[in-house]
C-alpha cells in the first residue's frame, strides 16, 4: 500500500486513546477517551455541560445546536442557553493534554523496561483487546472516570504510583495539577502502600490525610501565591527515569518544596479556583431573522462592528457564527479573548465557509434556475410542480447532463483527479439552491447520484411523453 | 484556539482533523468484518469501506464495497454512503443508495465511520421491510427466504 506512506505522515500527529494500550498502564486510554469531545474527537476545548450530563467542546456543541436542538449523544432536548461551562474539566483537560506526551513516553514499556519490574510484559500485551471494548462502551458516561481492574491489579497500581511519583520528580517545571490528584485518588490502592502525592506541593502523604486535611491547607497557601504564567508545555524535554528511584523518593521533594517553582504546578488549579464567572459581558441572543428587515440586520451587524457586505443569507450566517464564537468565548471560557480576536476568527471562518458562492461558474442548471422565477422552485417539492412542462422545457439540458455525468463517470474510473464534471454539476446545483433562499436545506442533501437518477427518469419519461 | 491549522483548506481542517482521528482509531482497533480507508491521500473526504456479510444471513462470507463521501459540514451532517458492490437488499436500491435512518434524519454528530459500517452490517442482518427501496427484495425476504438467497 504505497498510499499509506504519505497518509501516515499526516496522521502521525493525531493522538488516539489507544496510544496507551501499549504502555504499562493501558487503563489510561480510558481516561484519554473520556477527556475527548464526541463531536470533534479531539481533547475538549472550553468544555460545556448539558443538562443531560454530557460534555462537549463549546464550539462543537453550539455548531451542532445551530442545526439540531438535541444532545447528539442521548438525543434529549437541548438549547444553547442550557449549556453550563465546566472550568474544572477545562483545566483538567489542558493539564492532561500538556502532560500526555511525557506520560506516554515514560510509560512506554518497550523503552523503560527497567521500571517494569513489577508488571510483567505479558499482562500488558494481554490487556489491550480486552480493554478496547470496555473503553468503547464506557464513552457514554462522561461524568465518572472508571478505572478498569487488571488481572494483576495491585502490582500495576503500585507501579503507577511509583511511576507518577518519579515522573513528577523528574520534571521540575511543568504545569499540571488536576490530573495528578485524579490519579492519586483513583489509583491508590487501599493497602499499606496508600501514600499519595499532593498535587500542589508534591509531598507524599497518607491518602486520608491528604484528602481531609493537607489539600485544604496546601490550597490556601497556594492560592495566596502569585501563579506564574502558564509555561508552554516543555514536552520536548525528555524525562529520564531516575534510576535510583526508590531511594530518591524523599530527597528531591524536599528540595522542591522550598523552591518557588512549586507555583508552576498549581497553574491550572489556580486558574480553576480564580475562575469565578465574570458576567460583565452579556450573552448574544439568537435573532429571529424572518422578522428583520435587511436594514435592521445591517444595523445589528454594524453595532457589533461586523461587515455588512454580502447577501442576506451571508449576513445571517455571519451573525450566527459570531454569536457562537461570542458566547463560547465570553460565557464558557475561562480566559476570554477580546472582540478584535473574535472578529479575526470570524473572518478566517468566512474565508472558507461563507464566501460568495461560485455563481459565476455557469452550468446549464444554474442558468436556468437564475432565469426562472422562484415560484418554480417552490413547487419543486410539492405536487403542484409541473413535471411535464419542466421536462419538455429542459429536455435538452437533462440529456446533456446525463451525457456529461456518464462521461465523467467513465473518466473518473480511468483517472480519479479528473472526476469533476459530475461533481461540478452537483455543486452548481447546490450553490444555486443556496442562492435561492426559498429552498429548505433538505434539498441540498440529495446525493449527487440520486440527482442523476432523477435527471435520468425525467429524461426518459419526457421521451415517452413526446412519443405519445 | 484554532491556530494549529496545518491543512491547505484554511478552516475546513475540522473535517480533516476529525477524519484523521477516525482513521487512527480504525487502524488501532480494527473491528472484525469491517474496514475503511480514504480513497486517495490528497482527499480525506472520500473513503472506501468494506464490510463482510454477517453469519447466518444470505450475505454470509461476501464482502461489500461501500463509498463514503464526507461533506465539509461533517460531522454535523451525515456523510453520503452507498454500496459500490451490487447489492440486492430491501433497503438498497439498484444504484446502491441506502435507506437508513441514521444516515438521514437520525444522524448525530457522535456517529463515525465505524458506527456507520456497523449499522450497515446489522441492516444486512435485519432489513427494515416497512420502508423498502427495493420492494421485490422486501417481499421475497418476508415470504420466501429460499428464493431470496438465490439472488
Amino acid at each position: 500500500m504505497p498510499r499509506k506512506a504519505k497518509l501516515e505522515e499526516q496522521i502521525s500527529s493525531v493522538t488516539d486513546p489507544r496510544d496507551f494500550l501499549r504502555t504499562q498502564i493501558p487503563e489510561l486510554s480510558d481516561v484519554d477517551t473520556l477527556l475527548r469531545c464526541h463531536i470533534c474527537k479531539g481533547f475538549l476545548k472550553t468544555p460545556v455541560l448539558t443538562p443531560c450530563g454530557h460534555t462537549f467542546c463549546s464550539l462543537c456543541i453550539r455548531e451542532y445546536l445551530n442545526r439540531e436542538l438535541k444532545c447528539p449523544l442521548c438525543l434529549a432536548e437541548l438549547r444553547e442557553s442550557m449549556l453550563k461551562s465546566e472550568f474544572m474539566v477545562s483545566e483538567l483537560v489542558t493539564s492532561y493534554a500538556s502532560l500526555r506526551a511525557k506520560l506516554l513516553e515514560f510509560l512506554d514499556s518497550s523503552k523503560n523496561s527497567r521500571t517494569v519490574a513489577l508488571t510483567s510484559d505479558t499482562s500488558v500485551i494481554e490487556i489491550p483487546e480486552h480493554h478496547t471494548k470496555i473503553s468503547n462502551d464506557d464513552t457514554n458516561d462522561d461524568d465518572d472516570i472508571q478505572i478498569i481492574e487488571t488481572r494483576e491489579s495491585r502490582p500495576s497500581k503500585r507501579t503507577s504510583d511509583l511511576v507518577l511519583m518519579s515522573h513528577k520528580k523528574s520534571r521540575k517545571d511543568s504545569s499540571k495539577s488536576g490530573i495528578t490528584s485524579l490519579f492519586s485518588k483513583t489509583k491508590s490502592p487501599p493497602s499499606q502502600q496508600d501514600l499519595a502525592n499532593c498535587p500542589i506541593c508534591g509531598k507524599s502523604y497518607h491518602v486520608e490525610h491528604l484528602q481531609r486535611i493537607h489539600l485544604d491547607e496546601c490550597l490556601t497557601l497556594g492560592a495566596l501565591d502569585q501563579p506564574e504564567p502558564a509555561n508552554s508545555s516543555s514536552i520536548a524535554e525528555k524525562a529520564p527515569p531516575t534510576p535510583e528511584k526508590s531511594s530518591a523518593v524523599v530527597e528531591p521533594i524536599a528540595k522542591r518544596s522550598i523552591k518557588p517553582s512549586v507555583n508552576v504546578e498549581t497553574t491550572h488549579y489556580n486558574r480553576y479556583i480564580e475562575s469565578a464567572q465574570k458576567k460583565n459581558v452579556t450573552r448574544l441572543a439568537k435573532l429571529n431573522f424572518s422578522s428583520m428587515s435587511l436594514q435592521q440586520l445591517k444595523n445589528k451587524l454594524s453595532s457589533l462592528k461586523l461587515p455588512t457586505i454580502g447577501t442576506r443569507q451571508q449576513m445571517m450566517n455571519r451573525y450566527n457564527h459570531y454569536e457562537m464564537l461570542w458566547n463560547s468565548n465570553f460565557i464558557d471560557s475561562i480566559n476570554s479573548v477580546d472582540e478584535r480576536e473574535l472578529r479575526r476568527r470570524l473572518a478566517s471562518w468566512e474565508a472558507s465557509h461563507n464566501g460568495s458562492e461560485p455563481i459565476q461558474r455557469t452550468s446549464a442548471i444554474s442558468k436556468f434556475l437564475n432565469k426562472n422565477p422562484t415560484s418554480v422552485m417552490e413547487g419543486f417539492k410539492t405536487d403542484r410542480f409541473d413535471r411535464k412542462g419542466w421536462m419538455r422545457s429542459h429536455q435538452k439540458v437533462f440529456r446533456r447532463l446525463m451525457k456529461e455525468a456518464k462521461e465523467g463517470l467513465k473518466r473518473s474510473r480511468k483517472s480519479r483527479p479528473e472526476n469533476v464534471s459530475a461533481d461540478e454539476a452537483k455543486e452548481t446545483y447546490d450553490s444555486s439552491l443556496q442562492h435561492n433562499e426559498s429552498i429548505s436545506s433538505e434539498t441540498n442533501a440529495v446525493p449527487s447520484n440520486q440527482l442523476l437518477t432523477k435527471a435520468d427518469t425525467f429524461a426518459t419519461s419526457s421521451q415517452s411523453s413526446t412519443a405519445l | 484556539m484554532e491556530g494549529s491549522s496545518k491543512s491547505k483548506i484554511p478552516d475546513g481542517h475540522s473535517v480533516v482533523k476529525r477524519l484523521q482521528s477516525e482513521l487512527v482509531q480504525l487502524m488501532m482497533s480494527p473491528s472484525p468484518g469491517l474496514s475503511a480507508f480514504p480513497e486517495s491521500e490528497e482527499d480525506l473526504t472520500k473513503w472506501c469501506g468494506i464490510i463482510t456479510g454477517p453469519d447466518g444471513t444470505p450475505y454470509e462470507g461476501l464482502r461489500f464495497k461501500i463509498a463514503l463521501d464526507f461533506a465539509q459540514t461533517y460531522p454535523y451532517a451525515a456523510p453520503k454512503v452507498r454500496f459500490v458492490s451490487p447489492m440486492w437488499h430491501p433497503n438498497v436500491d439498484m444504484s446502491g443508495n441506502i435507506c437508513l435512518d441514521i444516515l438521514k434524519d437520525q444522524w448525530s454528530a457522535v456517529y463515525n465511520v465505524q458506527t456507520i459500517l456497523l449499522s450497515l452490517q446489522s441492516l444486512l442482518e435485519e432489513p427494515n421491510n416497512s420502508s423498502p427501496l427495493n420492494a421485490v427484495a422486501a417481499e421475497l425476504w418476508d415470504n420466501d427466504m429460499q428464493e431470496y438467497k438465490k439472488n
